[in-house]
């Protein structure tokens, strides 16, 4: 049965695939930027047969109506309709002079059209902790598990480009359903080792690591593809110090000098000894996994924290210049005092930082553990890492969300977040007779960054201090979420 | 005669290569120096409170601030 607009449909020369309006107009005009030449018209649900009435007759278009065809077929018939009406929201997808649809929303509100709006070229958005961010994505993998489009009608909050009917725009549905369909695969996986570079779906990755080999850390960072290990680069610690008896780091050669006044270098703390295992760690520690990066790097070990974990601007300063003199490349300091949101950051601080980029120097510092996220409470970056000059470091954990002790930039004025590195469940060293121990803090995160700048800094020996800055952060993981709390993102040593 | 502690502070050059000179300014204006950064071109050391806000003035400073102290959580903490 013949509906009320439906019509034979008419072959119409294909021009301008951005639906330039061909008419009387002479055709070939270019649509708006951000449109695509094409208009939505809102018809009145109570007046639907007058509207495409309307359109038909008064505008002179071919109208081609939703319900006709297969779901999610609709947007196809746009191909050779002039118009489609999408019955389930009342809204008419429409090609055509915009003169012809000026008349009609001129014809005010009581018309059975009342609302023509060029139709936009817009993107799928998607909420992230009450932030939104654009959707990453979805690049098809070997674990790519075909799940069906959405058809244009079943996106509610989301408007799909007519024109994109290719594109899988992701979706809370959407995701939703490839979430359950990788469970379904992890309980297949479960008990085996899954090479995690198979599966790109953020949020999806922690059933899949396992540490037989290697940590998560070392893993979600991309260091066990890297081909450099920081050879001929000096890395400097500066923290507690470091047990210089510890069996894995026998045999290397640990340049160290304390700077706490009536200590030696010997780690008694631990923390020292953490940070250099992650930063440094050897490629095949005596026992696995392996937990270090620039395993051919030159270490310095610099005390700048007493055993009890307390130190001084004027020592942390000292290292900092012992680093420059002794030519390291890249100071790792997991250290910081807790800021006020509106205080300024040490002029004193940011001067060494500026002078020691200038000289060679990168400094990478944590960003503070004030916060509590949990109950909604976020700290401002702490001292020294609030400094414009150092590169300061949040935490994130295996599911890439971010710690909820890592503090956030809520200063202005400095006090950015610069990047992200693992920070909850660190495996690393232990002084004796401990050996191995697990941690969690920017302060695991910040030496994660030090080791892959090491490993930058092998394979882009001219680079300067500055320039393995831009290269880490510019390689680093764009994450869903917020740059005020992970910067550029999750560090990578190699790309993805 | 009892006297208000000495202050620890850190005090950044404008220029690292003015050392000798504003080492003997400092030494003038009643700071003790403790130590010397050649490099990132700051000093350490002490001044009495009195002659503090004369210590920001002493040609070749930049910046005079207080020794903060960062303190580490005890080593048995688990989020360091």
């Amino acid at each position: 049965m013949d509906r009320d607009g439906r019509r034979s449909r008419r072959t119409r020369a294909r021009g301008n695939d951005s639906g330039a309006a061909g008419g009387s107009d002479g055709g070939g005009r270019t649509p708006e930027p951000g449109t695509t030449g094409r208009y939505l018209v809102l018809l009145r649900p109570e007046a639907m047969a007058e509207g495409v009435r309307l359109l038909s007759d008064t505008v002179g278009v071919k109208v081609a109506r939703s319900s006709d065809f297969a779901e999610g077929a609709a947007m196809t018939a746009l191909a050779d309709a002039d118009a489609v009406v999408l019955d389930k929201i009342g809204v008419a997808v429409v090609k055509g002079d915009p003169r012809q649809y000026e008349m009609l929303a001129a014809a005010g509100a009581e018309s059975p059209l009342p609302i023509v709006e060029p139709e936009r070229i817009v993107y799928a958005l998607q909420e992230t902790n009450g932030h939104t961010a654009e959707a990453p994505v979805f690049e098809p993998t070997p674990f790519s598990l075909g799940v069906p489009e959405l058809p244009f009608e079943r996106a509610p909050g989301l408007l799909v480009p007519a024109t994109n009917l290719g594109a899988t725009n992701l979706t809370v549905d959407y995701l939703e359903g490839y979430r359950d369909a990788i469970d379904s695969l992890i309980r297949r996986a479960r008990g085996a080792e899954v090479d995690q570079q198979q599966l790109r779906v953020p949020g999806i990755e922690a059933a899949l690591l396992t540490e037989t080999a290697a940590t998560w850390g070392l893993q979600i960072t991309r260091v066990l593809a890297s081909n450099v290990s920081g050879r001929g680069v000096k890395v400097a610690v500066l923290d507690t110090g470091m047990d210089l008896r510890h069996p894995d780091f026998q045999g290397r050669e640990i340049v160290n000098q304390s700077f706490v006044p009536g200590e030696p270098v010997q780690d008694l703390h631990g923390h020292g000894t953490h940070c250099i295992g992650t930063a440094c760690g050897p490629r095949q520690p005596g026992t696995l996994p392996r937990y270090g990066i620039a395993y051919g790097a030159e270490i310095h070990a610099g005390k700048v924290l007493s055993n009890q974990g307390r130190g001084a601007d004027g020592w942390i300063l000292a290292g900092i210049n012992w680093a420059i003199t002794r030519k390291c490349k890249v100071v790792s300091m997991s250290l910081g005092k807790a800021t006020q949101v509106g205080e300024p950051f040490s002029r004193i601080f940011e001067v060494a930082a500026k002078r020691a980029l200038a000289l060679g120097t990168l400094i990478v510092a944590a960003a503070g553990n004030e916060s509590e996220r949990r109950i909604g409470q976020v700290a401002p970056v702490g001292h020294p890492a609030n400094c414009p000059s150092i590169m300061a470091v949040a935490a994130v954990d295996i599911n890439l969300r971010l710690a909820p002790f890592s503090n956030g930039s809520l200063n202005p004025i400095g006090g950015q977040v610069d990047i992200a590195g693992p920070g909850v469940n660190v495996y690393s060293t232990a002084p004796l007779p401990t050996r191995y121990r697990r941690l969690s803090g920017t302060s695991m995160a910040t030496p994660h960054v030090a080791g892959i700048a090491a490993l930058f800094a092998e394979a882009n020996p001219n680079a300067s201090a500055s320039g393995l800055w831009r290269l880490l952060t510019q390689s680093a993981r764009r994450l869903s979420l917020p740059s005020a709390d992970v910067g550029a993102g999750l560090v990578q040593a190699t790309p993805g | 005669m009892s006297r208000p502690a000495a202050l620890s502070v850190n005090v950044a050059l404008t220029d690292p290569r003015e050392l000798p000179a504003v080492l003997k300014r400092l030494r003038q204006a009643g700071f003790v120096t403790r130590q010397v950064l050649e490099e990132v071109g700051v000093v350490s050391g002490s001044i009495p409170p009195d002659k503090l806000e004369a210590l920001r003035r002493v040609e070749g400073v930049a910046e005079v601030e207080p020794d903060r102290t960062v303190q580490l959580p005890p080593p048995d903490a688990d989020v360091q």
